[in-house]
């Protein structure tokens, strides 16, 4: 569904993901876990085909992303894509759900769901961050595409609300691509796959998630780590054995950082 | 400014003749449509800044073609611009016709929207073609002064030519003198002169069809450009268009 091969991605002639690779097959769930500036954005703008790899390929059901035209089994939350008319967001619904072929009335449901009904008459940059955050994820969602890439579908958003999306993603039927940097949110999706991305470079997959929260952090070397990370310079390692910090215990993977110090 | 202002150092002898007065605001009424189009291409390209995610993102994961789009966006403009024409013609009849005080209304006003709808997507598809080459080579924040060059050739090649010192090469080649050659036309009723002072004369006039086809060879060139160039667009931000 999505092959990533050693891609280098970067702007002008800074390079910010530097050699990922990573693939997703139909119907898995995975998420991608960093903290803000780590390079998530950036990947998704890869996927998306808004960004060109200077070194290595992209595939999306099979086919090169320089090829990819009409493909409408994916779609994204990334909110940058939903500006192609200054309308309001009840047009903006007809327009992508009309583009993308999905069902207008399931995007209305969802809207109703969200008690976001007022803000149909409003452009998206009119909204407040959550509101637009709530409203591209229906505008993803809405198509039920095969393969959906979230870019941080919870930022801003209310936990009233936020529990509502993170059911409509516990029932979801595709493949979803989740990125984010709230580790609280992970418990939510035990099935999933877990990827770290820091600094440009991803580690991973660790899977089932559940068992992975329950991991602890070290910052000493530790005997059959699952993973070690470098991050600011230094070597952090994961493993189940009791160690500095418990992985859950990070509501926010920023705030790994702090620790670091 | 045209009716009241100019109109005043016109000779006696050409005010009283419906012949110069029709042809003068023919070429008013020119001058106004082009300008009006050249205006609306500043902002068209910053309508094309911010599309440079949008734009790519339903093309390669929505049910639009390039072609389409662009045929869709086009048939959009060309309805725009004849609405426009529209206005501009009812403005233009009503304050000649009071300034002059004679019936001014023009010859073809069917012909008139046509022309400046072609007018309207010529100047969409080089406010296009001006982003897409920004981006294209990394000059995007060149846009605040880049984006006035259709109007700023515009002004200057249609007044070289409503004031008569226009090379002919100018007048049969530039986009920008043919929309203003064919909306004069229209509204006159028949082929303008070189120069306007041989409207009296009926000296050497510009054949409209000649003006339809480079128009229509802009158009295409234009057209085919943008699709290739599109292809090679890369996101830009809206903040990187800032200048301060």
């Amino acid at each position: 569904m999505l092959e990533i091969i050693n891609i280098d991605v970067g702007y002008g002639k800074e390079t910010i993901l530097k050699n990922i690779s990573f693939d997703i097959q139909p119907q898995e769930k995975v998420v991608i876990l960093g903290p803000n500036g780590s390079g998530k954005t950036t990947l998704v703008k890869a996927i998306l085909g808004l960004l060109k790899p200077k070194n290595g390929s992209i595939k999306i059901f099979g086919k090169k992303i320089e090829e990819i035209q009409g493909e409408t089994r994916l779609a994204t939350n990334y909110p940058p894509v939903y500006s192609l008319l200054l309308v309001n967001v009840g047009d903006l619904l007809d327009l992508y759900i009309n583009l993308k072929g999905g069902d207008i009335e399931y995007a209305k449901a969802l809207i109703n769901d969200l008690g976001l009904e007022k803000v149909l008459k409003r452009k998206l940059h009119q909204l407040s961050a959550g509101q637009r955050i709530l409203v591209c994820n229906i505008l993803a969602i809405a198509s039920k595409p095969e393969f959906l890439i979230l870019d941080e579908p919870f930022e801003n958003v209310d936990p009233a609300r936020r529990g509502k999306i993170l059911n409509l993603l516990q029932n979801y039927q595709g493949a979803i691509l989740l990125i984010t940097h709230q580790l609280s949110v992970l418990s939510y999706f035990p099935d999933y796959s877990l990827y770290f991305i820091f600094e440009g470079k991803i580690y991973g997959p660790l899977r089932p998630l559940s068992k992975i929260l329950d991991v602890y952090i070290h910052l000493k070397e530790v005997e059959n780590p699952f993973l070690t990370i470098e991050v600011g310079g230094k070597k952090i390692h994961l493993s189940d054995k009791p160690g500095d910090y418990k992985l859950k215990d990070f509501i926010d993977i920023t705030k790994i950082y702090e620790v670091l110090v | 400014m045209g009716a009241y202002l100019f109109s005043r150092g016109i000779p006696k002898e050409f005010v009283d003749s419906y012949r110069f007065k029709i042809g003068y605001t023919a070429s008013w009424y020119g001058v106004a449509g082009t300008f009006s189009l050249a205006a609306l291409s500043v902002s068209l390209c910053y309508y094309f800044l911010f599309i440079t995610s949008s734009l790519p993102y339903i093309v390669k994961y929505g049910r639009v073609s390039l072609f389409s789009f662009f045929s869709q966006i086009i048939l959009g403009t060309f309805l725009y611009s004849s609405f426009l024409s529209a206005i501009l013609m009812i403005f233009t009849y009503g304050i000649f016709s009071r300034a002059f005080s004679t019936n001014l209304s023009p010859a073809m006003p069917v012909t008139a929207f046509l022309v400046i709808g072609m007018g309207g997507v010529f100047y969409y598809l080089l406010a296009a073609a001006i982003i897409f080459i920004l981006i294209l080579i990394k000059k995007v924040k060149s846009v605040r002064l880049v984006s006035f060059f259709p109007m700023m050739i515009s002004y200057a090649l249609v007044y070289l030519q409503v004031f008569g010192v226009a090379d002919k090469t100018i007048i049969y080649t530039s986009p920008f003198n043919n929309i203003y050659t064919l909306t004069a036309y229209a509204y006159l009723g028949k082929p303008i002169p070189f120069k306007w002072g041989e409207v009296i004369r009926e000296f050497q006039l510009l054949h409209p069809l000649n003006s339809v086809i480079i128009l229509l060879v802009w158009m295409i060139i234009l057209f085919l450009m943008n699709i290739y160039l599109m292809r090679n667009i890369k996101e830009i931000p809206i903040e990187e268009f800032r200048q301060l």
